[in-house]
């Protein structure tokens, strides 16, 4: 089955007769840091049934989390039985819904073998026929040698698919290149882009505010001036019911952005619930007197706390607390 | 022309987004969605179009064959961006899958036959 599979790669290869730029590049120049080769022998494997690679991959890549999932449970929440296959936005929500962040890479194979190297296995979207008529399939990069010139897949019946990193280039670039990571939120990807890490955390938060909060902990360890991360993390917490915890996010990030009009207002809501009314007004004022796109949103909730005229006490005492 | 059209437009898309409501974040707090985006107006508008997305996938997905619960849920997991590229192409976006022997079987003939038709020309 692999041989024949490979065959026809070959042969597709042959006919579209295009090229694997990326794998040329990266086997004339060695990347600077990327090991000669690496391979998690330990992932799962999970041979798939007729049609159902989307759910055996990503089984594949929750179980090497120690994310408990089976193919088959992963059937109701991925397969779509009208195409005969699994869309890809819906393995990143999917791997949300199991307490991970899904961080797609940028379209590059040396960001695959990177993060191979770093030990995460890697989700990839191929079209193993032609591109007239496309067969979509998943599979999992777990290894790559550079001398050889391969790369080594979970996929399908599978349990080790060698297959000239070549060829996989070129089967995978049809689907724009696609790759996922299913990560624990305390990880960051090798290749972690600070936007793109922030906006994988945001998806998370609407699924799992508590992984999220752990995300946005994680990215400001890494990008500690990150504005949408430090807001998120006290938004995360406020929605698990942490106010604390959402009181000193909100207090660090709006001390490390004294210009951002939302982390004031937003330390103003929870301070008011919190039962410190002369905080709270004196935060939801700094956000007023900020202003911005979202004034009217910082005026409700200046009128909300009620009391009008603390507004000297109270920036009095949210400066004393800043110069603290 | 462009008014006549809009108009009505603009009052059906606002009246329907009045009575459905789409699910704000918690009053008071700006969500991390809204620090995100670049200003309020698109915020605002990202906001309907991926609340009209969201029902449109979601019906999508119960069409080709998720329960109703389920194709639900599974919305819910997707991102605003994820969700307005499922409304567009849900159709005919790549939809993984497996090969079956027989669809091998099928390509490889078609190969073989092309490669023919490229030597024989």
């Amino acid at each position: 089955m692999t041989r024949f599979r490979l065959c026809i790669a070959g042969l597709v290869a042959l006919l579209a007769g295009c090229a694997a730029p990326q794998t040329a590049l990266l086997l004339e120049r060695p990347a600077p840091g990327l090991p000669a080769r690496a391979e998690l022998a330990s992932v799962p494997f999970y041979p798939q049934e007729e049609h159902q690679c989307g759910p055996a991959a990503l089984a594949t890549a929750l179980g090497a989390q120690n994310v408990p999932a089976t193919p088959e449970s992963l059937v109701s929440e991925i397969y779509l039985p009208g195409r005969e296959g699994s869309l890809a936005e819906e393995l990143l929500g999917a791997t949300r819904r199991h307490g991970l962040l899904a961080y797609t890479l940028l379209p590059q194979l040396e960001d695959v073998l990177r993060e191979v190297a770093a030990g995460t296995p890697v989700v990839v979207l191929q079209n193993l026929s032609l591109p007239v008529a496309p067969q979509w399939h998943y599979a999992v990069a777990v290894g790559y040698d550079l001398a050889a010139g391969k790369i080594v897949l979970r996929s399908g019946r599978t349990r080790r698919e060698l297959m000239p990193l070549a060829d996989f280039e070129r089967s995978w670039a049809p689907s724009g290149r696609w790759a996922m990571l299913a990560l624990p939120p305390e990880r960051l990807p090798a290749t972690a882009e600070a936007a793109r890490y922030v906006s994988a955390a945001v998806a998370l938060e609407r699924v799992d505010a508590a992984a999220a909060r752990r995300a946005y902990r994680t990215a400001l360890a890494r990008w500690p001036d990150d504005l949408v991360a430090a807001i998120g993390e006290g938004n995360a917490a406020y929605a698990t019911g942490d106010l604390a915890a959402a009181e000193a996010a909100y207090r660090a990030a709006a001390l490390a952005h004294p210009e951002s009009a939302d982390a004031w207002n937003n330390l103003a809501q929870v301070l008011g619930e919190l039962h410190r009314p002369a905080d709270a007004r004196a935060a939801a004022l700094r956000a007023v007197a900020l202003g911005g796109p979202r004034l009217a949103q910082y005026q409700e909730t200046l009128q909300a706390l009620g009391g009008p005229g603390a507004e000297q006490h109270g920036s009095i005492v949210l400066d004393k607390e800043a110069a603290k | 022309m462009k008014n006549r059209v809009a108009g009505p437009l603009a009052a059906a898309l606002i009246s329907a987004s009045l009575c459905l409501q789409p699910p704000l974040a918690q009053a008071g707090i700006v969500s991390t969605q809204d620090v995100a985006s670049k200003s309020q107006a698109q915020a605002d508008r990202e906001k309907l179009e991926a609340f009209l997305d969201r029902a449109s996938v979601k019906q999508r997905l119960e069409a080709l064959g998720v329960a109703s619960m389920m194709a639900k849920e599974r919305v819910a997991a997707l991102s605003d961006a994820e969700v307005h590229a499922l409304a567009e192409r849900i159709d005919s976006a790549p939809a993984g899958g497996n090969l079956s022997s027989s669809d091998l079987t099928v390509i490889l003939l078609i190969a073989i036959v092309v490669l023919l038709v490229i030597i024989a020309v």
